[in-house]
């Protein structure tokens, strides 16, 4: 399920309106990660307060929707563009791959919510494709 | 036993009163097919599903959306009672549609993107949490009688 040029046009054009609101869809998303999913709240024991909007949330979040928006830019090789931050996620965060699945979905519901006109069908499946294939990058140096 | 919490049953609730089933039931059948293209194997009669525009496009996806959508009313309607008002439907989705029950998760997921973008802010965490509990208890009474 690679991407297609199609997809690469569909995923550049939608991010570009995504950016300026980084630090909004990121606040959305993982709050409602931390929030829906509730077993994600473990990774974070080491925050004071992970409810949904809090300053340590907003911060984060922001971090993890830049490093998407970083992914964009390196879409012809997100192996090797996302290296070194597969290399923290598997030898010093440790996070189960299993929770990109869980903060995908909700990046999606953030981002349909966001922009419930630009988010069409297509650009929904463009998009899936794209966070799955940065997905499987970031899992690349786990084992 | 599913407990719900005032919240969650007023949520629920006020959604799909909200909700225009017409609308919402073809837009998510629609999103579905599209992006997980895997699931136009169960609408092979269904005409033309080339690309997308076919598909949404297209008047017996619009009314089986509906369908679908009238079918998640009854469990709207009878909260306390899923499994047992399911138990007919799940049957019928496991022995005559011979649908992988994993189906039922990629269309909430698609559902779930046309709620959110239908009601936007205020689908916030706590309404979210609450429909994705609804429908995780939906899926769990659909899958109940395959063997």
């Amino acid at each position: 399920m690679s991407l297609s040029a199609k997809d690469k046009l569909a995923i550049k054009t939608f991010f570009e309106k995504v950016a300026p609101k980084a630090e909004e869809i990121g606040n959305e998303t993982l709050s409602r990660t931390l929030f829906v999913y509730p077993q994600t709240k473990t990774y974070f024991s080491h925050w004071a307060d992970l409810s949904p909007g809090s300053p340590q949330v907003k911060k984060h979040g922001t971090t993890v929707v830049k490093g998407v928006l970083s992914a964009v830019e390196m879409m012809d090789d997100l192996k090797g563009g996302l290296l070194t931050l597969s290399e923290l996620h598997a030898f010093m965060l440790r996070i189960d791959p299993a929770n990109f699945k869980i903060i995908n979905q909700n990046l999606l519901v953030s981002l349909a919510l966001m922009f419930p006109d630009d988010f069409t069908p297509e650009v929904h499946v463009s998009v899936d494709k794209f966070l799955a294939q940065v997905s499987l990058a970031l899992a690349e140096k786990y084992r | 036993m599913v407990v719900w919490t005032e919240f969650e049953r007023a949520t629920i609730q006020d959604i799909f009163s909200k909700m225009n089933y017409e609308v919402v039931g073809p837009q998510a059948l629609a999103r579905c097919l599209i992006v997980y293209p895997w699931t136009q194997r169960y609408f092979g009669n269904f005409g033309n599903l080339y690309n997308a525009a076919a598909i949404m496009g297209n008047p017996m996806v619009a009314a089986h959306g509906k369908v679908v959508l009238r079918g998640l009313d009854r469990a709207v309607k009878n909260m306390d009672n899923i499994k047992a008002t399911y138990a007919e439907l799940s049957v019928l989705h496991s022995e005559k549609l011979h649908v992988d029950p994993d189906n039922f998760r990629l269309l909430a997921d698609c559902l779930t993107v046309v709620v959110a973008g239908q009601m936007g802010a205020s689908f916030t965490p706590e309404v979210q949490a609450a429909f994705q509990k609804f429908i995780a208890v939906v899926i769990s009474a659909l899958g109940k009688q395959y063997h």
